[in-house]
Protein backbone atom coordinates (compact mmCIF):
# COMPACT_ATOMS: atom_id res chain seq x y z
CA UNK A 1 0.00 0.00 0.00
CA UNK A 2 1.27 3.41 -0.95
CA UNK A 3 1.84 5.57 2.05
CA UNK A 4 3.45 8.59 0.53
CA UNK A 5 3.27 10.62 -2.67
CA UNK A 6 6.33 11.50 -4.74
CA UNK A 7 6.86 15.08 -5.91
CA UNK A 8 5.46 14.32 -9.35
CA UNK A 9 2.48 12.49 -7.85
CA UNK A 10 1.79 15.55 -5.67
CA UNK A 11 1.84 17.71 -8.79
CA UNK A 12 -0.56 15.28 -10.48
CA UNK A 13 -2.80 15.37 -7.39
CA UNK A 14 -2.94 19.17 -7.50
CA UNK A 15 -3.79 18.92 -11.21
CA UNK A 16 -6.69 16.65 -10.29
CA UNK A 17 -7.80 19.14 -7.62
CA UNK A 18 -7.64 21.95 -10.19
CA UNK A 19 -9.74 19.99 -12.66
CA UNK A 20 -12.34 19.22 -9.98
CA UNK A 21 -12.71 22.91 -9.10
CA UNK A 22 -12.84 23.98 -12.76
CA UNK A 23 -15.59 21.44 -13.40
CA UNK A 24 -17.51 22.64 -10.32
CA UNK A 25 -17.76 26.25 -11.53
CA UNK A 26 -21.53 26.22 -12.14
CA UNK A 27 -22.28 24.38 -8.93
CA UNK A 28 -20.19 26.80 -6.84
CA UNK A 29 -21.77 29.79 -8.63
CA UNK A 30 -25.28 28.59 -7.75
CA UNK A 31 -24.34 28.18 -4.10
CA UNK A 32 -22.73 31.62 -3.99
CA UNK A 33 -25.73 33.36 -5.54
CA UNK A 34 -27.76 32.60 -2.42
CA UNK A 35 -25.49 34.46 0.00
CA UNK A 36 -22.97 36.23 -2.19
CA UNK A 37 -22.52 38.05 -5.45
CA UNK A 38 -22.39 34.83 -7.45
CA UNK A 39 -18.73 34.98 -8.35
CA UNK A 40 -17.19 32.29 -6.13
CA UNK A 41 -17.44 29.65 -8.86
CA UNK A 42 -15.99 31.92 -11.53
CA UNK A 43 -13.17 33.10 -9.29
CA UNK A 44 -12.20 29.59 -8.16
CA UNK A 45 -12.34 28.26 -11.73
CA UNK A 46 -10.19 31.16 -12.89
CA UNK A 47 -7.63 30.65 -10.15
CA UNK A 48 -7.40 26.88 -10.45
CA UNK A 49 -7.46 27.23 -14.24
CA UNK A 50 -4.24 29.23 -14.02
CA UNK A 51 -2.82 26.74 -11.51
CA UNK A 52 -3.61 23.89 -13.93
CA UNK A 53 -1.87 25.75 -16.79
CA UNK A 54 1.16 26.34 -14.62
CA UNK A 55 1.35 22.70 -13.43
CA UNK A 56 1.14 21.44 -17.01
CA UNK A 57 3.78 23.88 -18.25
CA UNK A 58 6.20 23.50 -15.36
CA UNK A 59 6.56 19.85 -14.41
CA UNK A 60 9.68 20.06 -12.29
CA UNK A 61 9.75 21.65 -8.84
CA UNK A 62 12.83 21.47 -6.59
CA UNK A 63 10.79 20.70 -3.46
CA UNK A 64 7.21 20.26 -2.24
CA UNK A 65 7.51 23.67 -0.59
CA UNK A 66 8.32 25.39 -3.90
CA UNK A 67 5.39 23.62 -5.56
CA UNK A 68 2.95 24.72 -2.85
CA UNK A 69 4.28 28.29 -2.81
CA UNK A 70 3.88 28.49 -6.59
CA UNK A 71 0.28 27.23 -6.38
CA UNK A 72 -0.59 29.57 -3.50
CA UNK A 73 0.92 32.66 -5.13
CA UNK A 74 -0.82 31.86 -8.40
CA UNK A 75 -4.20 31.72 -6.61
CA UNK A 76 -3.66 35.03 -4.75
CA UNK A 77 -2.51 36.72 -7.92
CA UNK A 78 -5.14 35.35 -10.28
CA UNK A 79 -8.21 35.44 -8.09
CA UNK A 80 -7.67 38.38 -5.81
CA UNK A 81 -10.61 38.83 -3.50
CA UNK A 82 -11.16 37.12 -0.19
CA UNK A 83 -11.21 33.65 -1.78
CA UNK A 84 -7.90 34.21 -3.53
CA UNK A 85 -6.05 35.14 -0.41
CA UNK A 86 -7.66 32.49 1.79
CA UNK A 87 -7.15 29.59 -0.62
CA UNK A 88 -3.69 30.96 -1.43
CA UNK A 89 -2.94 30.97 2.30
CA UNK A 90 -3.98 27.29 2.46
CA UNK A 91 -0.99 26.41 0.29
CA UNK A 92 1.52 29.09 1.32
CA UNK A 93 0.99 28.76 5.07
CA UNK A 94 -0.02 25.11 4.93
CA UNK A 95 3.36 23.91 3.71
CA UNK A 96 5.22 25.91 6.34
CA UNK A 97 6.79 23.55 8.85
CA UNK A 98 6.44 20.45 6.67
CA UNK A 99 9.89 18.93 6.93
CA UNK A 100 9.67 16.51 4.05
CA UNK A 101 11.24 17.93 0.90
CA UNK A 102 10.24 15.52 -1.87
CA UNK A 103 7.34 13.46 -0.54
CA UNK A 104 4.12 13.81 1.41
CA UNK A 105 2.91 11.16 3.81
CA UNK A 106 -0.16 11.17 6.07
CA UNK A 107 1.66 13.07 8.82
CA UNK A 108 2.58 15.77 6.28
CA UNK A 109 -1.04 16.11 5.15
CA UNK A 110 -2.05 16.46 8.80
CA UNK A 111 0.61 19.16 9.25
CA UNK A 112 -0.49 21.03 6.12
CA UNK A 113 -4.15 21.06 7.10
CA UNK A 114 -3.41 22.14 10.67
CA UNK A 115 -1.08 24.96 9.56
CA UNK A 116 -3.58 26.06 6.93
CA UNK A 117 -6.39 26.10 9.46
CA UNK A 118 -4.38 28.25 11.90
CA UNK A 119 -3.25 30.71 9.24
CA UNK A 120 -6.67 31.10 7.62
CA UNK A 121 -8.33 31.48 11.00
CA UNK A 122 -5.88 34.28 11.89
CA UNK A 123 -6.04 36.02 8.49
CA UNK A 124 -9.81 35.88 8.23
CA UNK A 125 -10.35 36.44 11.96
CA UNK A 126 -12.77 33.54 11.99
CA UNK A 127 -13.30 30.29 13.84
CA UNK A 128 -15.42 27.16 13.31
CA UNK A 129 -19.13 27.99 13.58
CA UNK A 130 -18.79 31.31 11.77
CA UNK A 131 -20.06 29.67 8.56
CA UNK A 132 -16.84 29.86 6.56
CA UNK A 133 -14.40 27.52 4.81
CA UNK A 134 -13.04 26.72 8.29
CA UNK A 135 -16.16 24.66 8.97
CA UNK A 136 -14.93 22.13 6.43
CA UNK A 137 -11.20 22.68 6.98
CA UNK A 138 -11.18 22.20 10.75
CA UNK A 139 -12.95 18.81 10.73
CA UNK A 140 -10.64 17.67 7.91
CA UNK A 141 -7.56 18.72 9.91
CA UNK A 142 -8.88 16.93 12.99
CA UNK A 143 -9.62 13.78 11.00
CA UNK A 144 -6.09 13.69 9.54
CA UNK A 145 -4.55 14.05 13.01
CA UNK A 146 -6.75 11.23 14.34
CA UNK A 147 -5.77 9.04 11.39
CA UNK A 148 -2.08 9.81 11.94
CA UNK A 149 -2.33 8.84 15.62
CA UNK A 150 -3.93 5.53 14.62
CA UNK A 151 -1.21 5.04 11.98
CA UNK A 152 -3.77 4.50 9.22
CA UNK A 153 -2.83 4.16 5.54
CA UNK A 154 -2.72 7.45 3.62
CA UNK A 155 -5.80 6.63 1.53
CA UNK A 156 -7.90 5.90 4.63
CA UNK A 157 -6.77 9.09 6.33
CA UNK A 158 -7.79 11.12 3.28
CA UNK A 159 -11.14 9.30 3.08
CA UNK A 160 -11.94 10.23 6.68
CA UNK A 161 -10.84 13.83 6.07
CA UNK A 162 -13.02 13.99 2.97
CA UNK A 163 -16.07 12.63 4.79
CA UNK A 164 -15.61 15.10 7.65
CA UNK A 165 -15.06 18.03 5.31
CA UNK A 166 -18.19 17.22 3.33
CA UNK A 167 -20.25 16.87 6.50
CA UNK A 168 -18.78 20.14 7.76
CA UNK A 169 -19.72 21.95 4.58
CA UNK A 170 -23.28 20.61 4.74
CA UNK A 171 -23.55 21.66 8.38
CA UNK A 172 -22.93 25.28 7.37
CA UNK A 173 -26.46 25.32 5.93
CA UNK A 174 -27.92 25.90 9.38
CA UNK A 175 -25.33 28.41 10.55
CA UNK A 176 -25.75 32.18 10.71
CA UNK A 177 -23.08 33.90 8.64
CA UNK A 178 -20.89 36.25 10.64
CA UNK A 179 -17.98 36.83 8.25
CA UNK A 180 -17.42 38.14 4.77
CA UNK A 181 -20.16 39.39 2.53
CA UNK A 182 -22.58 36.69 3.69
CA UNK A 183 -22.85 38.22 7.15
CA UNK A 184 -24.80 41.12 5.70
CA UNK A 185 -27.52 38.64 4.85
CA UNK A 186 -28.01 38.01 8.57
CA UNK A 187 -30.89 35.53 9.11
CA UNK A 188 -31.33 35.09 5.37
CA UNK A 189 -27.98 33.29 5.32
CA UNK A 190 -29.50 30.35 7.20
CA UNK A 191 -30.53 27.49 4.93
CA UNK A 192 -27.71 28.07 2.46
CA UNK A 193 -24.43 26.15 2.37
CA UNK A 194 -21.25 28.24 2.57
CA UNK A 195 -19.42 28.42 -0.80
CA UNK A 196 -15.93 28.47 0.73
CA UNK A 197 -16.63 25.41 2.87
CA UNK A 198 -18.06 23.67 -0.19
CA UNK A 199 -14.88 24.36 -2.16
CA UNK A 200 -12.74 22.99 0.67
CA UNK A 201 -14.79 19.78 0.75
CA UNK A 202 -14.40 19.40 -3.03
CA UNK A 203 -10.63 19.88 -2.72
CA UNK A 204 -10.26 17.27 0.03
CA UNK A 205 -12.51 14.82 -1.80
CA UNK A 206 -10.43 15.28 -4.94
CA UNK A 207 -7.22 14.56 -3.01
CA UNK A 208 -8.77 11.39 -1.64
CA UNK A 209 -9.98 10.24 -5.08
CA UNK A 210 -6.55 10.78 -6.60
CA UNK A 211 -4.82 8.60 -4.01
CA UNK A 212 -7.64 6.03 -4.19
CA UNK A 213 -7.26 5.81 -7.98
CA UNK A 214 -3.53 5.30 -7.59
CA UNK A 215 -4.21 2.42 -5.19
CA UNK A 216 -6.78 0.76 -7.40
CA UNK A 217 -4.78 0.97 -10.64
CA UNK A 218 -1.68 -0.65 -9.17
CA UNK B 1 -28.98 43.42 -22.07
CA UNK B 2 -26.76 44.56 -24.94
CA UNK B 3 -23.36 45.86 -23.81
CA UNK B 4 -20.31 47.48 -25.40
CA UNK B 5 -17.90 44.67 -24.49
CA UNK B 6 -15.85 41.97 -26.20
CA UNK B 7 -15.27 38.69 -24.35
CA UNK B 8 -16.55 39.04 -20.79
CA UNK B 9 -13.45 37.22 -19.53
CA UNK B 10 -11.33 40.22 -20.56
CA UNK B 11 -13.37 43.09 -19.10
CA UNK B 12 -10.74 44.38 -16.66
CA UNK B 13 -7.61 44.04 -18.85
CA UNK B 14 -9.37 45.73 -21.77
CA UNK B 15 -10.73 48.48 -19.54
CA UNK B 16 -7.19 49.19 -18.31
CA UNK B 17 -5.81 49.08 -21.85
CA UNK B 18 -8.37 51.70 -22.86
CA UNK B 19 -7.38 53.91 -19.95
CA UNK B 20 -3.66 53.52 -20.69
CA UNK B 21 -4.03 54.23 -24.40
CA UNK B 22 -5.86 57.44 -23.57
CA UNK B 23 -3.77 58.64 -20.65
CA UNK B 24 -0.42 56.87 -20.92
CA UNK B 25 1.40 60.20 -20.94
CA UNK B 26 0.17 60.91 -17.39
CA UNK B 27 -0.05 57.38 -16.00
CA UNK B 28 1.99 54.22 -16.16
CA UNK B 29 0.95 50.62 -15.61
CA UNK B 30 2.94 47.95 -13.83
CA UNK B 31 4.27 45.22 -16.10
CA UNK B 32 2.05 42.14 -15.92
CA UNK B 33 -0.07 43.51 -13.08
CA UNK B 34 -3.18 45.63 -12.77
CA UNK B 35 -1.49 48.46 -10.92
CA UNK B 36 -1.62 52.05 -12.22
CA UNK B 37 0.43 55.00 -10.97
CA UNK B 38 0.95 58.65 -11.74
CA UNK B 39 4.10 59.11 -13.82
CA UNK B 40 4.91 62.18 -11.79
CA UNK B 41 5.51 61.07 -8.21
CA UNK B 42 5.84 63.88 -5.66
CA UNK B 43 8.18 63.72 -2.67
CA UNK B 44 5.52 63.40 0.00
CA UNK B 45 3.58 60.72 1.82
CA UNK B 46 2.07 58.64 -0.96
CA UNK B 47 -1.51 57.44 -1.01
CA UNK B 48 -2.24 54.00 -2.41
CA UNK B 49 -5.75 52.69 -2.83
CA UNK B 50 -7.46 49.79 -4.53
CA UNK B 51 -10.45 47.59 -4.77
CA UNK B 52 -12.56 45.50 -7.09
CA UNK B 53 -13.67 46.55 -10.55
CA UNK B 54 -17.31 46.84 -11.56
CA UNK B 55 -18.05 50.14 -9.82
CA UNK B 56 -16.19 52.58 -12.09
CA UNK B 57 -15.12 55.39 -11.79
CA UNK B 58 -14.10 53.66 -8.52
CA UNK B 59 -11.19 52.62 -8.25
CA UNK B 60 -9.34 53.12 -11.53
CA UNK B 61 -10.54 56.75 -11.41
CA UNK B 62 -8.98 57.44 -8.04
CA UNK B 63 -5.40 57.97 -9.15
CA UNK B 64 -4.70 61.58 -9.95
CA UNK B 65 -3.57 64.99 -8.80
CA UNK B 66 -4.99 65.54 -5.34
CA UNK B 67 -6.07 61.86 -5.31
CA UNK B 68 -4.14 58.60 -4.86
CA UNK B 69 -0.64 58.21 -6.30
CA UNK B 70 -1.19 54.56 -7.17
CA UNK B 71 -4.05 52.09 -7.40
CA UNK B 72 -4.30 48.30 -7.42
CA UNK B 73 -7.25 47.26 -9.59
CA UNK B 74 -8.92 43.96 -8.75
CA UNK B 75 -11.09 41.65 -10.84
CA UNK B 76 -14.84 42.39 -11.00
CA UNK B 77 -16.17 42.61 -7.43
CA UNK B 78 -12.92 41.06 -6.12
CA UNK B 79 -10.16 42.63 -4.05
CA UNK B 80 -6.84 43.20 -5.81
CA UNK B 81 -4.06 40.69 -5.19
CA UNK B 82 -1.87 41.42 -2.17
CA UNK B 83 1.15 41.07 -4.43
CA UNK B 84 -0.13 43.80 -6.77
CA UNK B 85 -0.89 46.11 -3.84
CA UNK B 86 2.65 45.60 -2.53
CA UNK B 87 4.13 46.25 -6.00
CA UNK B 88 2.20 49.51 -6.34
CA UNK B 89 3.49 50.62 -2.93
CA UNK B 90 7.02 49.80 -4.03
CA UNK B 91 6.67 51.81 -7.22
CA UNK B 92 5.17 55.02 -5.80
CA UNK B 93 7.46 57.48 -4.03
CA UNK B 94 7.65 55.69 -0.69
CA UNK B 95 10.57 57.32 1.09
CA UNK B 96 8.19 59.29 3.32
CA UNK B 97 5.92 56.30 3.86
CA UNK B 98 2.71 55.06 2.24
CA UNK B 99 -0.85 55.39 3.49
CA UNK B 100 -3.02 52.57 2.15
CA UNK B 101 -6.74 53.28 2.02
CA UNK B 102 -9.39 50.75 1.04
CA UNK B 103 -12.98 49.85 1.83
CA UNK B 104 -13.66 47.61 4.79
CA UNK B 105 -14.49 44.41 2.92
CA UNK B 106 -12.97 41.08 3.94
CA UNK B 107 -11.10 40.59 0.67
CA UNK B 108 -9.71 44.12 0.51
CA UNK B 109 -8.72 44.08 4.18
CA UNK B 110 -6.91 40.73 3.93
CA UNK B 111 -5.05 41.53 0.73
CA UNK B 112 -3.98 44.95 2.01
CA UNK B 113 -2.83 43.35 5.30
CA UNK B 114 -0.76 40.74 3.50
CA UNK B 115 0.68 43.46 1.23
CA UNK B 116 1.85 45.43 4.28
CA UNK B 117 3.41 42.24 5.74
CA UNK B 118 5.22 41.61 2.45
CA UNK B 119 6.49 45.22 2.33
CA UNK B 120 7.64 45.25 5.94
CA UNK B 121 9.46 41.92 5.53
CA UNK B 122 11.09 42.49 2.17
CA UNK B 123 11.30 46.17 1.42
CA UNK B 124 11.37 48.01 4.71
CA UNK B 125 8.72 50.48 3.51
CA UNK B 126 6.73 52.28 6.22
CA UNK B 127 3.04 51.71 5.75
CA UNK B 128 -0.13 52.63 7.54
CA UNK B 129 -3.61 51.46 6.58
CA UNK B 130 -7.05 53.00 6.93
CA UNK B 131 -10.13 50.88 6.27
CA UNK B 132 -13.13 52.95 5.23
CA UNK B 133 -16.27 52.06 7.17
CA UNK B 134 -18.92 54.45 5.87
CA UNK B 135 -21.93 52.21 5.14
CA UNK B 136 -24.06 52.96 8.20
CA UNK B 137 -26.57 50.26 7.25
CA UNK B 138 -24.15 47.41 7.87
CA UNK B 139 -23.60 47.79 11.60
CA UNK B 140 -24.38 49.88 14.67
CA UNK B 141 -20.67 49.69 15.46
CA UNK B 142 -18.74 52.08 13.20
CA UNK B 143 -15.53 49.99 13.14
CA UNK B 144 -17.44 46.94 11.86
CA UNK B 145 -19.14 48.71 8.96
CA UNK B 146 -18.41 47.98 5.33
CA UNK B 147 -17.14 50.58 2.89
CA UNK B 148 -19.63 52.08 0.46
CA UNK B 149 -18.97 55.37 -1.34
CA UNK B 150 -16.52 56.72 1.21
CA UNK B 151 -13.16 55.50 -0.05
CA UNK B 152 -12.80 58.20 -2.69
CA UNK B 153 -13.77 60.80 -0.07
CA UNK B 154 -11.12 59.66 2.43
CA UNK B 155 -8.50 59.39 -0.34
CA UNK B 156 -9.07 62.99 -1.48
CA UNK B 157 -8.75 64.48 2.01
CA UNK B 158 -5.68 62.35 2.83
CA UNK B 159 -4.08 63.35 -0.48
CA UNK B 160 -4.65 67.03 0.34
CA UNK B 161 -3.03 66.60 3.75
CA UNK B 162 -0.06 64.84 2.11
CA UNK B 163 0.31 67.66 -0.41
CA UNK B 164 0.42 70.08 2.53
CA UNK B 165 3.54 68.24 3.69
CA UNK B 166 2.07 66.30 6.61
CA UNK B 167 4.00 63.23 7.77
CA UNK B 168 2.67 59.67 7.59
CA UNK B 169 1.13 59.65 11.06
CA UNK B 170 -0.46 63.05 10.46
CA UNK B 171 -2.00 61.97 7.15
CA UNK B 172 -3.26 58.78 8.74
CA UNK B 173 -4.90 60.74 11.57
CA UNK B 174 -6.65 63.03 9.09
CA UNK B 175 -7.88 60.00 7.13
CA UNK B 176 -9.15 58.41 10.33
CA UNK B 177 -10.88 61.66 11.31
CA UNK B 178 -12.70 61.69 7.97
CA UNK B 179 -13.70 58.06 8.42
CA UNK B 180 -15.00 58.72 11.94
CA UNK B 181 -17.17 61.60 10.75
CA UNK B 182 -18.45 60.10 7.50
CA UNK B 183 -21.63 58.12 7.03
CA UNK B 184 -23.19 56.90 3.79
CA UNK B 185 -26.58 55.41 3.09
CA UNK B 186 -28.13 54.22 -0.15
CA UNK B 187 -31.68 54.10 -1.48
CA UNK B 188 -32.04 51.48 -4.21
CA UNK B 189 -34.94 50.94 -6.60
CA UNK B 190 -33.45 48.22 -8.80
CA UNK B 191 -30.57 45.80 -8.49
CA UNK B 192 -28.17 45.17 -11.33
CA UNK B 193 -26.06 42.19 -12.28
CA UNK B 194 -22.45 41.12 -11.87
CA UNK B 195 -20.75 42.46 -15.05
CA UNK B 196 -18.50 39.42 -15.35
CA UNK B 197 -21.02 36.64 -14.71
CA UNK B 198 -24.17 38.51 -15.84
CA UNK B 199 -25.96 36.95 -12.88
CA UNK B 200 -28.50 39.24 -11.15
CA UNK B 201 -27.55 40.47 -7.70
CA UNK B 202 -31.02 40.02 -6.21
CA UNK B 203 -34.47 41.47 -6.71
CA UNK B 204 -36.51 44.37 -5.43
CA UNK B 205 -40.31 44.50 -5.49
CA UNK B 206 -42.13 46.80 -7.90
CA UNK B 207 -43.37 49.01 -5.08
CA UNK B 208 -40.29 48.93 -2.88
CA UNK B 209 -37.32 51.13 -2.14
CA UNK B 210 -34.51 49.39 -0.26
CA UNK B 211 -32.56 51.50 2.18
CA UNK B 212 -29.00 50.49 2.99
CA UNK B 213 -27.96 48.09 0.23
CA UNK B 214 -24.18 47.80 -0.12
CA UNK B 215 -21.98 48.03 -3.16
CA UNK B 216 -22.65 44.57 -4.55
CA UNK B 217 -26.23 44.00 -3.53
CA UNK B 218 -25.96 43.14 0.15
CA UNK B 219 -29.42 43.18 1.79
CA UNK B 220 -31.18 46.35 2.95
CA UNK B 221 -31.54 47.55 6.52
CA UNK B 222 -35.04 48.84 5.81
CA UNK B 223 -37.62 48.51 3.04
CA UNK B 224 -40.08 51.32 2.40
CA UNK B 225 -42.89 51.60 -0.12
CA UNK B 226 -42.14 53.55 -3.29
CA UNK B 227 -42.55 57.28 -2.56
CA UNK B 228 -41.37 60.74 -3.57
CA UNK B 229 -37.82 62.09 -3.67
CA UNK B 230 -38.74 64.28 -0.71
CA UNK B 231 -39.92 61.30 1.34
CA UNK B 232 -36.93 59.15 0.43
CA UNK B 233 -34.57 62.00 1.35
CA UNK B 234 -36.43 62.41 4.62
CA UNK B 235 -35.80 58.76 5.50
CA UNK B 236 -32.11 58.97 4.52
CA UNK B 237 -31.51 62.25 6.31
CA UNK B 238 -33.23 61.13 9.54
CA UNK B 239 -30.94 58.12 9.69
CA UNK B 240 -27.77 59.96 8.66
CA UNK B 241 -28.32 62.98 10.92
CA UNK B 242 -28.94 60.68 13.87
CA UNK B 243 -25.90 58.55 13.09
CA UNK B 244 -23.60 61.58 12.91
CA UNK B 245 -25.33 63.42 15.76
CA UNK B 246 -25.84 66.39 13.48
CA UNK B 247 -27.40 69.48 14.94
CA UNK B 248 -28.01 73.17 14.53
CA UNK B 249 -24.87 75.04 13.53
CA UNK B 250 -22.99 72.03 12.13
CA UNK B 251 -21.29 72.19 8.74
CA UNK B 252 -21.15 69.27 6.36
CA UNK B 253 -19.89 68.15 2.98
CA UNK B 254 -22.56 66.36 0.95
CA UNK B 255 -21.88 63.74 -1.71
CA UNK B 256 -24.78 62.54 -3.87
CA UNK B 257 -23.87 59.52 -5.95
CA UNK B 258 -26.30 58.07 -8.49
CA UNK B 259 -25.95 54.56 -9.84
CA UNK B 260 -27.35 52.50 -12.68
CA UNK B 261 -29.71 54.48 -14.91
CA UNK B 262 -30.41 57.19 -12.33
CA UNK B 263 -30.21 60.49 -14.20
CA UNK B 264 -28.41 63.69 -13.28
CA UNK B 265 -31.87 65.29 -13.17
CA UNK B 266 -32.87 62.87 -10.41
CA UNK B 267 -29.63 63.58 -8.58
CA UNK B 268 -30.37 67.32 -8.69
CA UNK B 269 -33.90 66.78 -7.41
CA UNK B 270 -32.57 64.66 -4.54
CA UNK B 271 -29.99 67.41 -3.97
CA UNK B 272 -32.85 69.91 -3.64
CA UNK B 273 -34.54 67.74 -1.02
CA UNK B 274 -31.39 66.94 0.92
CA UNK B 275 -30.16 70.53 1.09
CA UNK B 276 -33.63 71.76 2.07
CA UNK B 277 -33.72 69.12 4.79
CA UNK B 278 -30.29 70.19 6.06
CA UNK B 279 -31.31 73.84 6.03
CA UNK B 280 -34.42 73.05 8.08
CA UNK B 281 -32.14 71.44 10.67
CA UNK B 282 -29.92 74.54 10.78
CA UNK B 283 -27.04 72.64 9.16
CA UNK B 284 -24.86 74.33 6.53
CA UNK B 285 -23.84 72.41 3.42
CA UNK B 286 -20.33 73.84 3.02
CA UNK B 287 -19.47 71.66 0.04
CA UNK B 288 -21.75 69.72 -2.34
CA UNK B 289 -20.58 67.02 -4.75
CA UNK B 290 -22.70 65.50 -7.50
CA UNK B 291 -20.01 63.80 -9.60
CA UNK B 292 -20.57 60.04 -9.51
CA UNK B 293 -17.72 58.24 -7.81
CA UNK B 294 -18.97 54.68 -7.70
CA UNK B 295 -21.57 53.20 -10.03
CA UNK B 296 -22.60 49.59 -10.25
CA UNK B 297 -24.27 48.73 -13.55
CA UNK B 298 -28.08 48.78 -13.50
CA UNK B 299 -28.23 49.19 -9.75
CA UNK B 300 -30.60 52.14 -9.77
CA UNK B 301 -29.73 53.84 -6.55
CA UNK B 302 -28.69 57.04 -4.94
CA UNK B 303 -26.06 56.95 -2.21
CA UNK B 304 -25.83 59.95 0.08
CA UNK B 305 -22.62 60.51 2.01
CA UNK B 306 -22.42 63.16 4.71
CA UNK B 307 -19.09 64.27 6.17
CA UNK B 308 -19.30 66.31 9.37
CA UNK B 309 -16.72 69.08 9.06
CA UNK B 310 -14.43 71.00 11.37
CA UNK B 311 -12.10 73.82 10.28
CA UNK B 312 -9.27 71.41 9.44
CA UNK B 313 -11.43 69.18 7.25
CA UNK B 314 -12.98 72.23 5.57
CA UNK B 315 -9.51 73.23 4.43
CA UNK B 316 -8.75 69.84 2.85
CA UNK B 317 -12.22 69.35 1.35
CA UNK B 318 -11.64 72.53 -0.62
CA UNK B 319 -8.48 71.14 -2.27
CA UNK B 320 -9.06 70.35 -5.95
CA UNK B 321 -8.52 66.80 -7.15
CA UNK B 322 -8.83 65.31 -10.59
CA UNK B 323 -8.41 62.18 -12.62
CA UNK B 324 -9.61 61.50 -16.18
CA UNK B 325 -12.77 59.96 -14.72
CA UNK B 326 -13.74 61.94 -11.64
CA UNK B 327 -13.01 65.25 -9.96
CA UNK B 328 -13.38 67.15 -6.71
CA UNK B 329 -13.90 70.88 -6.81
CA UNK B 330 -15.14 73.27 -4.15
CA UNK B 331 -17.50 75.73 -5.86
Amino acid sequence: MKNYLSLDEIREMLLAVSTTIINAECFLTEIDLAVGDGDHGTGMALGFGEVKKMLLQTREYPTVKMLFLAVGSKLIDTMGGASGILFGTFFISGIRGVESEKTLALKDFACIFENAYQAISARGRAKPGDKTMLDALYPAAEALQEAEKKDLPLVEGLLLASQKATAGAEATKDMLASKGRAREYREASIGHQDPGATSVSLIVESMYRYVQNMESTK
Amino acid sequence: MKKFVNDRKNLVPEMIEGFMLAYGNTYRKLEGRNGILLREQKEKVSIVTGGGSGGEPWCIGSVGVGYADGVAVGNVFAAPSAITVAEVCREVYHEKGVLLITGNHAGDRMNFELAVEILEMNADIRCETVLVTDNMATSEVREERSGLAGCDIVVQVAAAAALEGMDLNGVKQIAEKVNANLSSLSATMELGENPATEKPMGSIGENEVHIGIGVTGEPAMKIIPMCTAKQISGVLMDLLADDLSLGQGDEVAVYINGGGTVTVMEELIMCREILTNLSQRGIRAFDVNLVERIKVDKTNSITVSILKLDSELKKYIAYPARSPLVFKHHF
